[in-house]
Parts: structure tokens; C-alpha cells; sequence
């Protein structure tokens, strides 16, 4: 695998996970503006844990991943008792709270960043990638997963129907946590070096963007989300400028044409009736 | 007459100071087919949320099965015995016919069944017993579809088989045959009456007369949040009170009623 | 010596959050008559202080002429932040007003915002880099003393004339037949329509107010500091948005407390807890707020609280 390659797959597998973080909650219908917050607390968790204590590799991506779902499960509480914009509103606060903080203590190397010493390749984050996925899809294969698009479709009815509807957010909020603390503890491993200036209010703009146009009424979405945003780009081989600029066309031409992100589940629907020219029980 | 499956006593409710149920008492017989009526804006659909659990009543006992319903949220009500249907249709618009269905029976569901793949277990999920009802109501033509591009009449019906799913003692139906033809009206009923032949209690409101005649025998009627008729569906006309609260209806109403 | 030093903190907290204001009204606005969480208002910010950079500095493009004088390039400016506004009126509003009759379901206003903040944030970037860029205006230094304080004219005059026009914006809302319809919409916009109220041709109304303020908003910062930069609109729309919200969705006044309120807090935390320290505390007052009072200090229960 040239390095360029291999590269291009650690930031598409990064980024693959990080978008399903994002994707568990919207998927009960809510909008998390933090997600830049929740993957810094991974990635300097997983930075500490290996450059002070010296724990192995895999050891540090779990204790990130734990880090990352204890800090959503006791803010989502809080959180959750916001709605609507408030929500996206509180979520955005956090991140920038997170940022603040890591800026402001020099034990995390505040404005400077850290130098991690322990690295990853790029199979590792593929292969975790690969698990995250497959567990985004089994989760709402499950009647778990119903129970989550239920909420997100009418909370009221939900709830009439039996449905612990705080469990089910706050569950989803705590999964998305960790899945976001997982990602940052690969991206410190990757890059080796990680600053609170990256995880920037941009970074959780990008990937709640992922999830959207790609589509949260399936698993498919973040997928397909992510892989878009992250693949197009390096294929056009254009500017960094210029990416974000196509970026933002596309995002209200797909606002305009396919509001409810790419992959939805009617067309999936048409497309499994195609291939299979059949009846299918979804 | 003695062991009513829903007891209401004295049920008061306001919202900003304006009495939309005022000591509303009145019981519903095991297996009944009970109609609730009563002019637009009389307290009917406030009264179903109230025994849902939306609503707090203000004073006053909901009582099923003789237990006081008092402090058990809306969401465990359905482990209860008591489901409902909606005024205007309430199904999840993402969800396909089949998922809505089996949200129904989401209540019956331990955790360890709901973490188990619904394609791979499709028995111990009850995924099956869904499809099975769909085909069993007929309906199992639409059940990979999404419900918001079906017809008005067929999204009636899933929404009763919706409420159905969770093997409910009472049935709440909140104007099942509003908005639907005189042959959906007739499926409707058809349906219902093999529903309470199962030995379900229906509770309905509705306004089409003639569609609660021939389905109910008892009946409850209410105007301004009070109760003003309770008893027998056949000496309904032969009450001036009832009389004397539809009259002031508006012609369409009163000739149905007639 | 302390307490003097604290006090002149406190002015520049105030005339910081001058700045704040305007923008933050523009985004109250947006929440409170349309339900729309409006991104773009920071990129239309900036393009009102880049813009304006860019014609005082090489003037029209393709030599068509020199450098413009400062204030008529601030003019434009804030025009361009107007047909900017306009532009996504276009674009998100209206359009989806149009196909699904609520133009606040599913966010999809709020998602296609941040794709026009997105690409208005990025032409600036590709046109001029990512420099911080020197304004210089005819106010130079023009800074009054008085008891051993500073306070500086421009910023002094900025912060009347901020409150001026969001006062005049609140007069025009409760009194003129313009407001009425918008306060009409503002609470519920079938029945504004059925009222006769034609919603196509007001709601873009709130949009030139809303390009307006921050073109305002951005001229008055271009004069004070003397600088601008394709960032400058990340920094202020994200103080804005606190201020709102600590002011209360929806509210023009508490807009105004709140821009004041967060300009404070930044200041005197910078103070006293060091440059970076502002980040936290304002934002950690904003997440106390929205969790145990939503409603900010004047906002009203129901607005922003829709499902998405």
C-alpha cells in the first residue's frame, strides 16, 4: 500500500467512525453540534494513558472509548433535558467547553498540542472501522434500532407504545460518546501528534454534515456519508480551499434534491425490489 | 354489570383555567363495545389522554382492572392492558408498515429479545407473529413500504392493528372512521367487531352515527366536559338532555344523528 | 489601582460586546420570527468586512478602479452581506417553504445554512488567503480620557449607535404594519397567511435585516480594530450565539443584555484567568443556562423548542 493510499484509508476509516458517533444519536432525532468535543477527550485520554502510564495500544483505545461514553452518559442528563436547537446548542457549548479547557491546562501541553509516542497503522484503524460499522448496522437491525427511529419520528407515540424514551436517548448519546472517544484515540495514534486547536467547532460542523447527507434513517448513511465527503475530494485531487468550497455546493444542492440525505429507505427499498424483483420484508 | 375492565371517577381537568372535564364517572364493561360521543370541543379525545397518562387528571381515579392508575407513567400503561389509537393518524413515517406493526408489540419485549437481529431471529422477536397479523388483516401487501405514500383508509387500519400488537385488554380508538368512505367504514367495523370478538373492550369516539350504532351497545355521551348520558346505545334518542345538546349542533351533525 | 483597572475592563467588556450585539440580534431574530438557527450570519459578517477590505485595497475588480475610499467600501460591504442574506433566503427558506409547506422540519434550513457558511467562507479564502488583513480608517486613535480611563471615541459612538438601531429595529416590531405581519409569522405562519399576510414577500424582510446587522455589525468592528480577516466572523458568531441564548431566544432586548453580558465576561475573564480562559467561561455560562433556564433572562417558552 503506497502511502498516500494508506493515508487517504486512516482518514476515511477515522472519519467513517467518528460519523457513526454522530449518526447513533441523530438517529433517535437529535443533533449533536459536539461531536469535535467528545473525540478530544478520547484522543488525549488515549494520548495520557500511553505516554504516562505506558498501557498498550489496545488498552488505551478502550479506556478512550470508556472515557468518551462515562463523560456523554453523565452530560446527558443535562443535555437531554434540552430540546431542538437548545440541544444543538448545549452540544456545540460542550465542545467548545472541552477546547477550553485542554487550552487552558498545560498538563494536556494547552495551546501547543502533545507529541504521542505510541503509533498505529492504517489496517488497525480499518479494522476497528470495520467492527464500528458492522456494529452501527447490527444496532439498528435490533428492535433496539426500531425503538430509536421510532423516537426519532414521534416521541409522543413512542413513549405510548412502551417505549423508555430517555433510556433510548441517553443510550444512544452514551454508545455515540464512546464511538466519538474511540475516534479521537485513533486519530492521536495515527498522527501521533494531537492540539485542541483541531478539534475545532469546523470538525464537528464537517461530521454532523457526513451523517445528514448521508442519510440517518439507515445505517447505510454515515457510510455512505462520510466515504463521499472524504474519497470525492481526494479523486478531484483538489485544494483544500476549494474541497470545502464543493463541500458547501453540494450540501444545498442535496438540501434542494434529497433533504433526507442520500441513502433513504425508499430508494433502498426500490433498489432491493430491482435486484431482487421480489417481495423483501425489510 | 359488576366488574367494569375501566372505572372513571370523577375526573376533573383544566388547562389555563378554562374546565375541560368536569367530575366525568363512568364505567366500561369487560368486553364491551363502548362508544364515547358528544359535540366537537365536549372533552373526548382530553378524556382518552387523560386515561393514557398525557395527561394528570386534576381530581379524580382512572381505574382498570380496579387498580388506581395513579403515578404509572404513559409509557407503562401499555404493559397495563391499555393501547390506543389517534384523532389524526400517528404512525412513524420513516418506519415501513411491517416496523410500525411491530412497534406495537414493543411492550411485550424483554431486553435480551431486543438486542437480537430482527431478520435472524424472526420468531423470538416477534418479527413473524408480525407478518403473520399483516396477512392475516389483509395488509400484508403494503408491509415493506413506508406508510406516508399509502391511502388514507389502509394507514386507518394500521394504525388499529398498530394498537392491536401489544395484546391489549382495552382498546382506546380515537374516531377510527373519520375521513374514511362509507366501504372503508364498513372494513372498519367488520374489523373491529372481530377485534371485540377476541374479547377486547373497545372504547371509541367517533362522530359518524350510524357507524356507532351498528357497532356499540353502550354508550357515554359528553357536551361541555360533562357527562350527560350514560347507558344503553338503543334509549340514546329517547333522552332530552342528549336532545336538547344536539340540537344546537351544526345540520350535518344532527341529521347523522337522526 | 485594582478596582480602576477592573473598571476600565469593564469598559472595553462593554464595547466589546457592542460588537456582539448587532449579531446577535440578527440571529434572534432569525430563531424568533422564522424558527431558523441561521449559520450563515457569521460568513455574512465577514463577507461585509472582507469585502469592504478588498475594495479599499485594490478597488473594483480587474482594475476598473482604484482603491475605493474606506467608508463607501464598508457601504458596499454591507450591501454585499445583504444580497448574500438574500441569496440564501433564496435558497433555503423560501425553496422549502415551497416543496414541504414547514420550512422548519427536519433542519433542513439549518443544514443548508451551514453549507452557504461553508461556501461564502471558502471563496473569501480561496480570493484572499487566510491572513489577518490591517483596516485603516480615518479613526485612527481618537481615544477619550477621563480619570484615568480609556475610552475610545469610535467604539464609544459604535456602542450607542448599535443600541440605536436595534432599538429602532424593536420600534419598527411592535409598531409599524411590517412588524406586526412579522410578529404575526413569528407565531404562527399558516395563520399569518390565512390572515392575508403574504409570507413570500415579508419573510425576506427579516433577511436584509438580517445582512444589514451584520454588515453594520462587521463595519463597526473593521473601524474599531482596525483589522479583518476571513476568521473574524467564526470568533464573533460563536459569542453571538451565546448571547442569544442568554438573552432568550427571540428577544431583540435581551439580545442586547446578552451581547453586553457575554462581551463582559469575556473581558474579565481574560483578566483575570488569562487569554484562553474566555472560551470556558462563556461557554460554560451558556450550557448552565440552557439547561436550567432555557428561556434565557427574556426569551419566550416555545420557540426553538420544535423537534427536528
Amino acid at each position: 500500500m503506497s502511502g498516500y493510499l494508506s493515508g487517504v484509508l486512516a482518514i476515511l476509516g477515522i472519519n467513517i467512525i467518528f460519523a457513526y458517533s454522530i449518526y447513533i444519536t441523530a438517529a433517535t432525532g437529535q443533533l449533536n453540534l459536539g461531536g469535535a468535543g467528545f473525540q478530544a477527550i478520547g484522543a488525549y485520554a488515549c494520548a495520557l494513558l500511553s505516554n504516562e502510564l505506558g498501557l498498550p495500544i489496545y488498552l488505551t483505545l478502550v479506556f478512550s472509548a470508556i472515557l468518551g461514553g462515562a463523560i456523554s452518559f453523565l452530560i446527558a442528563f443535562p443535555v437531554l433535558r434540552t430540546k431542538g436547537v437548545y440541544m444543538v446548542l448545549a452540544t456545540f457549548a460542550i465542545a467548545e467547553i472541552v477546547a477550553g479547557i485542554i487550552l487552558n491546562t498545560d498538563y494536556l501541553g494547552g495551546p501547543t498540542g502533545m507529541i504521542v509516542n505510541a503509533y498505529i497503522e492504517t489496517e488497525v484503524v480499518l479494522v476497528v472501522a470495520v467492527i464500528i460499522v458492522i456494529l452501527g448496522f447490527y444496532i439498528m437491525s435490533t428492535r433496539i434500532g426500531l425503538a430509536m427511529r421510532a423516537v426519532h419520528d414521534d416521541e409522543a407515540v413512542a413513549d405510548l407504545m412502551g417505549v423508555d424514551k430517555r433510556a433510548i436517548q441517553v443510550g444512544a448519546f452514551t454508545i455515540g460518546g464512546a464511538i466519538a472517544g474511540l475516534s479521537g484515540g485513533l486519530y492521536a495514534l495515527y498522527f501521533g501528534f494531537i492540539e485542541a486547536q483541531y478539534f475545532n467547532a469546523n470538525i464537528s460542523i464537517f461530521v454532523l454534515l457526513y451523517v445528514l447527507i448521508g442519510g440517518t434513517q439507515t445505517a447505510w448513511g454515515p457510510l455512505v456519508g462520510a466515504s463521499f465527503f472524504t474519497l470525492i475530494p481526494e479523486a478531484l485531487r483538489i485544494g483544500d480551499d476549494w474541497r470545502f468550497f464543493i463541500f458547501g455546493v453540494i450540501i444545498v444542492i442535496m438540501m434542494i434534491f434529497r433533504p433526507e440525505g442520500i441513502v433513504t429507505r425508499d430508494a433502498l427499498e426500490r433498489v432491493w425490489r430491482q435486484l431482487f424483483s421480489g417481495k423483501r420484508n425489510v | 354489570m359488576s366488574d367494569p375492565i375501566l372505572r372513571l371517577e370523577d375526573i376533573s381537568k383544566s388547562f389555563g383555567g378554562v374546565r375541560v372535564l368536569e367530575k366525568v364517572s363512568f364505567d366500561v364493561e369487560r368486553g364491551s363495545r363502548h362508544a364515547l360521543i358528544g359535540p366537537n370541543g365536549a372533552g373526548k379525545t382530553t378524556l382518552f389522554n387523560v386515561i393514557s397518562g398525557i395527561h394528570d387528571p386534576e381530581q379524580g381515579k382512572v381505574l382498570l382492572e380496579g387498580k388506581d392508575l395513579k403515578g404509572i407513567p404513559s409509557r407503562k400503561r401499555i404493559k397495563k392492558g391499555l393501547s390506543r389509537s389517534f384523532q389524526n393518524i400517528r404512525l412513524m413515517p420513516h418506519l415501513s408498515v411491517l416496523e410500525n406493526v411491530m412497534l406495537g408489540q414493543h411492550s411485550r419485549f424483554q431486553f435480551l429479545d431486543m438486542v437480537k437481529p430482527l431478520n435472524f431471529s424472526a420468531k423470538s422477536t416477534g418479527k413473524a407473529e408480525a407478518i403473520e397479523t399483516l396477512n392475516s388483516f389483509g395488509i400484508d401487501l403494503y408491509e415493506g413500504q413506508t406508510v406516508s405514500s399509502l391511502p388514507y383508509g389502509i394507514r386507518k387500519k394500521i394504525e388499529v392493528v398498530r394498537a392491536l400488537m401489544s395484546e391489549p385488554q382495552l382498546l382506546l380508538l380515537d374516531e377510527p372512521a373519520a375521513g374514511l368512505n362509507t366501504a372503508e367504514t364498513n372494513t372498519l367495523r367488520d374489523l373491529l367487531k372481530e377485534v371485540s370478538n377476541r374479547g377486547i373492550t373497545l372504547l371509541l369516539v367517533d362522530h359518524d352515527m350510524p357507524f356507532v350504532n351498528s357497532l356499540c351497545e353502550q354508550v357515554s355521551v359528553m357536551n361541555f366536559g360533562q357527562l350527560i348520558y350514560d347507558g344503553p346505545i338503543s334509549d340514546l334518542k329517547k333522552d332530552e338532555k342528549v336532545l336538547e345538546a344536539y340540537l344546537g349542533m351544526d345540520e350535518k351533525t344532527e341529521r347523522s344523528n337522526a | 489601582m485594582l478596582f480602576e483597572q477592573v473598571l476600565q475592563q469593564i469598559i472595553n467588556g462593554l464595547m466589546l460586546g457592542s460588537i456582539y450585539i448587532s449579531v446577535a440580534v440578527a440571529f434572534t431574530l432569525a430563531i424568533g420570527i422564522l424558527n431558523f438557527l441561521n449559520f450563515t450570519i457569521p460568513a455574512l459578517y465577514m463577507l461585509a468586512g472582507m469585502v469592504g477590505w478588498s475594495l479599499s485595497q485594490y478597488g473594483v475588480p480587474f482594475g476598473l478602479s482604484g482603491p475605493v475610499n474606506w467608508a463607501f467600501a464598508l457601504f458596499i460591504g454591507i450591501i454585499c452581506a445583504i444580497l448574500a442574506s438574500l441569496l440564501v433566503e433564496r435558497f433555503t427558506y423560501r425553496y422549502f417553504k415551497m416543496k414541504h409547506g414547514d420550512a422548519t422540519e427536519h433542519a433542513i434550513p439549518l443544514v443548508s445554512s451551514l453549507g452557504f457558511l461553508l461556501i461564502f467562507e471558502y471563496i473569501i479564502l480561496i480570493a484572499h488567503g487566510s491572513d489577518t488583513r490591517g483596516f485603516s480608517t480615518a479613526f485612527s486613535n481618537l481615544d477619550w480620557r477621563i480619570g484615568g480611563f480609556i475610552i475610545s471615541i469610535p467604539q464609544l459612538l459604535s456602542l450607542v449607535f448599535s443600541i440605536l438601531i436595534v432599538a429602532g429595529l424593536s420600534v419598527l416590531l411592535k409598531r409599524s404594519k411590517v412588524g406586526r405581519a412579522l410578529r404575526a409569522i413569528a407565531e404562527n405562519p399558516d395563520a399569518a397567511t390565512i390572515m392575508g399576510i403574504d409570507v413570500d414577500r415579508i419573510v425576506p424582510i427579516v433577511f436584509i435585516l438580517i445582512g444589514f446587522l451584520c454588515g453594520i455589525s462587521a463595519a463597526i468592528f473593521a473601524i474599531n480594530y482596525h483589522e479583518v480577516s476571513p476568521y473574524m466572523g467564526d470568533h464573533v458568531g460563536t459569542k453571538a450565539i451565546a448571547a442569544m441564548v442568554i438573552g432568550g431566544l427571540g428577544s431583540v432586548w435581551g439580545a442586547i443584555a446578552g451581547g453586553l453580558i457575554v462581551g463582559l465576561s469575556e473581558t474579565l475573564s481574560i483578566y483575570f484567568f488569562g487569554a484562553s480562559s474566555a472560551q470556558i467561561t462563556v461557554w460554560g455560562l451558556l450550557l448552565l443556562l440552557l439547561v436550567f433556564r432555557p428561556t434565557g433572562l427574556f426569551g419566550h417558552n416555545a420557540i426553538g423548542k420544535g423537534k427536528f
